[in-house]
């Protein structure tokens, strides 16, 4: 007997820990055939499975795609315990394979595999931390630092590896989320509702995704419909008078497929804190802070046979939050208030006219409202009032070919429109063109160590109309050392480019139409090993460099006008260790995280730059995560504390906050009663009460706790 | 010392809202308080140099110089006493032996001891307020203006609390006091082009002049008369050719009317005032110095991109805040009369106001 678990139990698995089937329901029910295929002298045993993902892949639509066994810890890790103990040769040991992912390479690749570290975030990772954001799943991933603003639904955005929230490309089933305004993405008004998976690759990527990709890209992928009727609901209460309602339906009927989900929340965001300015020592309360979000999407699907396929994706949502300034005295008053709404729609055609031939072709729409009003301010008779409308439209085609096992290329091109309506930009239109070629080459090496190589070669131009263009290369590279334990090693080193924003290029008072595209040069290099120890121990480590030229900086011209111009650089470098260990057939996981992230500003040119050399604002030079994760008779504990170092708040580095760690918590329990899937879900976030801020005066809620349940059918 | 002490000791005014009572300390001698551990001890003479610091950051600082030791010292507020100065310090004179610090983001006045600047109190301008620059009536009354509420707000040195507020136009910035008035000028944000004035008697606006767009700075000038330097208006940010020059209105404090105007160009913004004829005007590109005896322009003073102008009356050097990058601690350039560079010292972020400690 090979050691390996089967289809069936890996369903079960997930059944019992993901009350939500949908994802488990579709892989269960689709896989066709278990082919064992091994090679003898490693042990190390591959299971193929051909099956219908109906994934979405940058603009690609779905992908047919070579699954291995989901093993990585916490999923379905179990899948993998259960295998050690099938294990027809006790001498050898069973590695469960890493999950396929496509972000670091536009191809299926293997998180071991990939030329740059993949971090991955399964359905169930998501549900078994604390929050209902997805900037609450990004806060311990190793590179990333998530700025928030305070609790709730307050503004949030992301950066990786100590580039700027403008560096780093949010994608949502490949389709740009990013604002064309500013760069950024406000993680705040992102729920979890919907979303499957997410994929994290840390460093430049901008020869793949184009623009902005120069940090890192965080690929968010939405979820399917369920191969069987599943209709859900949940109800969730918490401090600071949080509460949420979410409805789901999801199904298959014959070829056609349709999921739909509605999630309402709201919270009053007024959770008390320390304030001590050296004459008033007291608690207050932040006021102001109250919010509303609504959220729907709907996604209907075709599917002709196993070469055609096409789907329509809808999703809107809207928030109505109030913003609080920050906290300059013991009567800070709050009036500001944010509101949003946000339309996206996707439509994606995929054809294989043979086995070895893909082609694909998406188009997607955005529009997003944004309106910032903040009664406090008279602005000569009237009060502050900022409207920003923001369109884009996207058409990919893109064509994928896999000769062989070894050999797999994609090619695709995207023509963009993007534009801003806004009271305080000029009214602008953007064109954008681009191409891509990406591949991936694998050779079978005729020596025992190493054993195998992975090349992946990739080019993208991309056009502007508005600024200059951008030619970005990149070679990556993985080679196998050794089998048994698992041992790769791999580099990438590329180009990446950051255009700029609409703000930087039109605002009314001191936009620079002359601004050319920041650019950046990086390396990266990291070792994957996988190893029997006691249980399965994964350890992963990277090391990056990047140095980013042209940088934009806003600095005041003539008079009070500031005007940004091209004058900053930016020198980067750190290194990223990820270990998890998983024990007891899956019941336990352990795992310790770190970064180290050295990010200086640097002198360009003749210019003198009194923050030569100093830590860019805002960025932790280290962090430390450790994580438990115990299953254990339907229960599911998931323990997180994180420590992040100071931060300095000055370019000179004279002032900085103080470094904080925060724990939190959740657990889950699912009873065993059939035909209805229950959770019950208690979490709690800032567990030991700790006063703290991410940005100064920005102070974070306190100990906050939230309870929900679940029903699914 | 204020150059408005002697005016001061003999004023008597009656107040509409509240009764005040003229507490033991009324004076012009300086009366110094206990030493603390780690106090910064200042001598008689000297210069505070008021940094912003960075909005919404809470870095305000505060710097001194020793006229007679020489020495230099930053953070001297955060020294003696033991907390930071708040977010965003604009403006800052001194006053019967005391500094009165307006911290704008943080709706307060941090008022300190001259000697030890240690602090004597804090005065609440309320939640929103925004208080911009602060003018002396008397040693018991003050006036505040109030950026986001279109208002002066009425403060009894005292009790060190605001006990009024008198409507005035939009976005009220400068404040200078001649004549038994006060003449406030509103802003609107880069969009008004008026004055209010103030009788600082009845505390009502008793006339609005019309100026030149955006008035920012207002000073009264050794011979009494009120300069106001309007910025300019900018229209269309990207059409230079809309906007309208920076200017001095010259205003009669007792006819209330202008009557004369000094030509600045540009936008002009930061204006200080000496006692020996001559006014000194933070343009573009230079610092430019005007005689304020004949209403005209003697020439640029100075080279250079500047964030704000002090006069040392007695010296009439002229002290220079550069704020570089405005995200980097900022210098101060010291020059002469005669525009020769007499010292040059690093303070903190965006130095922009002076005050001189007599």
């Amino acid at each position: 007997m090979r050691g390996f678990a089967t289809s069936q139990e890996t369903c079960q698995d997930q059944r019992h820990y993901q009350p939500s089937r949908e994802g488990a329901g579709a892989d269960c029910s689709e896989r066709i055939a278990l082919t064992p295929a091994s090679t003898e002298e490693a042990g190390v045993f591959h299971f193929w499975a051909r099956m219908l993902l109906r994934q979405t892949v940058g603009l690609l639509p779905t992908l047919t795609t070579s699954l291995y066994l989901l093993s990585l810890p916490p999923a379905i890790s179990s899948a993998a315990s259960s295998g050690r103990g099938e294990s027809r040769d006790s001498a050898v040991s069973v590695y469960p394979l890493p999950e396929v992912v496509v972000t670091g390479t536009r191809l299926e690749a293997h998180t071991s595999t990939s030329p740059t570290s993949v971090v991955v975030l399964s359905q169930h990772d998501l549900r078994s931390k604390p929050g209902s954001l997805l900037a609450s799943s990004l806060e311990s991933i190793p590179g990333l630092f998530v700025r928030s603003y305070g609790g709730g639904a307050s503004l949030r955005s992301v950066s990786v590896r100590g580039m700027g929230p403008e560096y780093t490309l949010v994608l949502l089933d490949g389709q740009r989320v990013n604002s064309y305004q500013n760069g950024q993405v406000d993680l705040g008004v992102i729920p979890l509702m919907g979303i499957e998976r997410v994929e994290i690759v840390r460093g430049g990527h901008s020869p793949l995704y184009g623009a902005d990709a120069v940090g890192g890209v965080i690929n968010v992928f939405t979820r399917k419909p369920a191969s069987t009727f599943t209709a859900g609901a949940s109800l969730s209460a918490g401090s600071y008078g949080y509460r949420a309602a979410e409805a789901s339906l999801s199904g298959t009927l014959g070829r056609f497929g349709g999921r739909f989900a509605f999630r309402n929340e709201r919270g009053d965001g007024n959770f008390t804190y320390p304030y001590d300015d050296g004459i008033t020592s007291t608690t207050l309360e932040r006021l102001g802070a109250d919010y509303r979000m609504n959220n729907a999407e709907g996604r209907v699907e075709y599917m002709t046979d196993d070469d055609f396929e096409t789907s329509l994706l809808v999703s809107y949502g809207e928030a109505d939050r109030g913003v609080p300034g920050p906290v300059t005295s013991a009567k800070t008053s709050g009036g500001a208030r944010l509101a949003d709404q946000a339309v996206r729609s996707r439509w994606t055609i995929d054809w294989r006219p043979s086995a070895d031939k893909r082609l694909s072709v998406a188009s997607a729409f955005s529009y997003a409202f944004q309106e910032y009003t903040d009664p406090s301010l008279d602005l000569g008779g009237s009060i502050l009032r900022s409207v920003y409308v923001n369109r884009h439209a996207t058409i990919a085609p893109a064509f994928e070919f896999t000769p062989d096992h070894a050999l797999q290329a994609t090619t695709g091109a995207e023509l963009v429109r993007a534009w801003v309506n806004s009271n305080e930009l000029k009214t602008t239109v953007r064109w954008q063109q681009s191409v891509y070629a990406t591949l991936r080459y694998t050779a079978l090496l005729p020596t025992k160590v190493p054993h195998e190589l992975v090349l992946y070669p990739s080019l993208r131009y991309d056009h502007f109309s508005d600024v200059e263009g951008a030619l970005s290369p990149k070679i990556g590279l993985n080679l196998g050392l050794l089998r048994d334990p698992v041992l790769r090693i791999r580099a990438s080193y590329g180009r990446s480019f950051r255009a700029p924003t609409f703000n930087d290029l039109y605002w009314f008072a001191g936009g620079n139409p002359q601004l050319r595209p920041e650019r950046s040069v990086s390396f990266d290099c990291g070792l994957y090993c996988a190893l029997d120890m006691l249980g399965l121990m994964y350890l992963d480590i990277s090391y990056f460099t990047m140095d980013t030229r042209d940088r934009i900086v806003w600095s005041p011209a003539n008079g009070m006008i500031w005007s940004p111009v091209n004058v900053g650089r930016v020198v980067t470098q750190g290194a990223e260790v990820e270990g998890r260990w998983t024990g007891f057939r899956g019941a336990l996981s352990l795992a310790l995280n770190s970064a180290w992230t050295d990010a200086r500003s640097r002198r360009w040119g003749d210019i003198h730059d009194p923050a030569d050399g100093k830590q860019l604002v805002y960025v932790p030079q280290q962090t430390v995560t450790a994580t438990m994760d115990l299953r254990v008779a339907g229960f599911h504990l998931f323990v997180s504390h994180s420590w992040v170092s100071h931060r300095y708040t000055t370019k000179t580095n004279d002032r900085h906050l103080p470094s904080y760690a925060v724990a939190s918590a959740s657990i889950l329990y699912t009873p065993p009663i059939e035909f209805l899937a229950v959770t019950l879900k208690l979490e709690a976030s800032n567990l030991f009460n700790q006063p703290y801020q991410i940005l100064a005066l920005y102070p974070m809620p306190l100990r906050e706790v939230r309870a929900t349940l679940g029903l699914e059918l | 010392m204020d150059w408005n002490c002697e005016k001061m000791r003999t004023a008597t005014s009656n107040f509409v809202i509240v009764g005040i009572v003229i507490a033991g300390f009324v004076g012009c001698k300086d009366d110094p308080a206990g030493v603390l551990p780690g106090d910064v001890t200042a001598t008689a003479r000297g210069v505070y140099i008021l940094n912003e610091g960075l909005w919404g950051q809470g870095n305000a600082s505060l710097s001194y110089l020793d006229f007679d030791t020489g020495q230099f010292t930053d953070e001297v507020f955060r020294t003696a006493n033991g907390r930071p100065l708040g977010d965003v310090g604009n403006h800052i004179v001194v006053h019967n032996g005391s500094a009165y610090i307006v911290v704008n983001n943080s709706d307060k006045v941090e008022i300190i001891e001259t000697h030890t600047h240690r602090s004597l109190g804090t005065i609440d301008a309320g939640a929103g307020a925004n208080p911009r620059q602060i003018a002396f009536v008397s040693d018991t009354l003050a006036l505040l203006t109030n950026l986001y509420d279109a208002s002066v707000s009425v403060v009894n040195l005292v009790s060190q609390s605001v006990v009024g507020r008198i409507p005035v136009g939009s976005n009220p910035e400068g404040i200078a006091i001649s004549s038994g008035k006060a003449f406030v000028a509103n802003s609107g944000f880069g969009t008004g082009n008026t004055v209010s004035v103030i009788n600082v008697i009845t505390l009502t606006v008793s006339k609005t002049i019309a100026v030149a767009d955006n008035p920012a700075d207002v000073v009264r000038t050794s011979d009494g008369q009120i300069y106001v330097l309007c910025a300019g208006a900018y229209g269309d940010f990207s059409d230079p050719n809309d906007d309208t020059p920076a200017q001095v209105m010259v205003i009669d404090p007792l006819s209330e009317t202008v009557v004369d105007s000094v030509f600045a160009g540009g936008h002009a913004f930061r204006m200080s005032a000496g006692r020996n004829g001559r006014a000194y005007i933070v343009a573009d590109v230079n610092v430019l110095e005007i005689d304020t005896r004949n209403h005209t322009v003697v020439g640029p003073f100075a080279a250079g991109v500047f964030y704000g102008v002090g006069v040392e009356e007695e010296s009439g050097d002229v002290y220079l805040a550069d704020a570089r990058d405005y995200v980097s601690p900022g210098r101060v350039v010291i020059y002469s009369r005669q525009g020769l560079m007499r010292g040059e010292y690093n303070v903190g972020l965006i130095p922009g106001r002076f005050a001189f400690n007599r």
